[in-house]
């Protein structure tokens, strides 16, 4: 029952920090009330056990996403001219309402067709679920089944992710960056700096960020067993590495340039399709890792198997995420 | 151990809602900010000890230790940031205005 309410606290909370954040003028003010959406979000996920996706969300959704629009507007502007501007005899309004009110029914409908959460009975736990319950352990090893699926049996399904977030960043790079083939363009635009040249940051960060290498690589390789995996590892490390750009005055101070994270950010897909047309090669289906010839038990070919796959996750993820980042900050010189 | 748990949560419970009422009632960014960062650090942290002494020894009090250790650690600098972006914002700190600072 406690469960129940607090978790629809944090929902009408989300609805709130939505509302305000649409209702805002200042484009920064609703990128902060955004992330606060995203921590609510976070914690919703808590209340539902949902620790992998809450892990996410608050990584991705209520840091990086951050700091990915501040950069953005940056590169921009702060205002939005056209809201609160309000035109008379404008069509949009009513159009938008005309469209709205369809789509509202229709989703209600299909809301009432839910089955009721956490109905055993419902399709969703009659089919394959009970199975990767009772078999996901002994077949993987993995005793978070979360990443059973994820790395095991939907393997599939999870390169097609990685290469979702693959493609968001070459998208990124090719929309961004003019024609000076890839690399971030210079001095055009503000650029982006802040925290440069504050002693206290400075050494904050560089207290911080050798444990946040430590805790991605725990949350990488424990992922078998608890919540964590290359998703949130890899989050972990972007979010570093950001950390150490917006401190220390970015790309070109760094040892880890934009070419690194472009680097990385192919090797990763490259490392997790190998390892599939590696397992191809040794006779097992595509992503069949178990045929992989190791001197070791089946499950522990599966798990350095997919301890492999997660690898391929987290460097992709990294790569993106710093490649992204570079590629919005656009520093022009990096001092202040 | 539960008397001090108790005590723990409620001054960290105390700093945060001084921080609240801080937050809503002070005329300018840098008294919030102030606000703010008493009830952010030691008020978070109180609460988390607190938590962390009534779970008693174990392994999930070692980590509440290790968020409380992160969150001393970065909350302040978090606030340092905010205060010296307001100021290199060129954002001028509230004073009274001439005259009524005489009562």
């Amino acid at each position: 029952m406690i469960d129940v309410l607090v978790a629809l606290l944090f929902l009408l909370l989300m609805v709130v920090c939505a509302v305000a954040a649409l209702r805002v003028k200042d484009l920064l003010a609703a990128v902060i009330i955004f992330g606060a959406f995203s921590f609510f979000s976070a914690a919703f996920f808590v209340v539902q056990d949902a620790l992998d996706v809450a892990f996410t969300e608050a990584a991705v959704g209520a840091v990086i996403t951050t700091v990915f629009f501040v950069c953005a507007i940056r590169r921009t502007t702060p205002r939005v001219r056209w809201i609160g501007r309000r035109q008379r005899g404008s069509y949009y309004e009513p159009l938008a309402l005309l469209l709205l009110v369809p789509a509202l029914v229709v989703l209600l409908q299909a809301a009432a067709d839910l089955p009721p959460v956490g109905d055993g009975a419902s399709a969703p736990f009659t089919h394959v679920a009970p199975y990767y319950i009772e078999q996901g352990h002994e077949q993987t090893g993995a005793s978070n089944l979360v990443t059973a699926v994820l790395a095991d049996y939907r393997g599939y399904d999870t390169l097609g992710e990685l290469t979702v977030i693959f493609t968001a960043g070459v998208a990124c790079l090719l929309v961004v960056s003019g024609k000076d083939g890839g690399s971030p363009r210079q001095g055009q635009g503000k650029g982006v700096r802040f925290g440069v040249g504050s002693p206290v940051i400075d050494a904050a960060s560089r207290l911080l960020v050798p444990f946040m290498w430590l805790f991605a690589t725990y949350v990488l390789v424990h992922g078998h067993e608890s919540p964590g995996g290359g998703f949130q590892g890899g989050v972990i490390l972007a979010a570093s590495i950001i950390l150490l750009r917006l401190v220390r005055g970015g790309e070109r101070r760094s040892a880890f340039t934009s070419n690194h994270a472009l680097t990385l950010a192919c090797a990763g897909p490259l490392l997790y399709g190998g390892i599939g047309v590696a397992s191809l090669l040794f006779g097992g289906n595509f992503l069949d890792y178990g045929a992989l010839p190791l001197p070791l038990d089946p499950t522990e070919v599966r798990v350095i198997g997919t301890l492999g796959i997660e690898t391929g996750v987290m460097v992709g993820v990294t790569g993106v995420l710093v490649l992204i980042f570079d590629t919005l900050a656009s520093w022009d010189d990096g001092t202040v | 151990m539960n008397v001090v748990a108790g005590v723990m949560l409620v001054l960290g419970f105390g700093f945060v809602l001084s921080g609240v009422i801080g937050i809503l009632r002070l005329p300018d960014f840098y008294c919030r900010l102030h606000a703010m960062g008493t009830c952010d650090t030691l008020g978070v942290a109180l609460m988390i000890g607190g938590l962390a002494v009534s779970e008693g020894f174990t392994l999930t009090s070692l980590k509440m230790l290790l968020v409380l250790v992160f969150i001393s650690l970065a909350n302040p600098t978090a606030t340092h940031a905010l205060g010296r972006a307001a100021v290199r914002a060129g954002l001028t700190p509230w004073t009274t205005p001439r005259g009524e600072d005489e009562r």
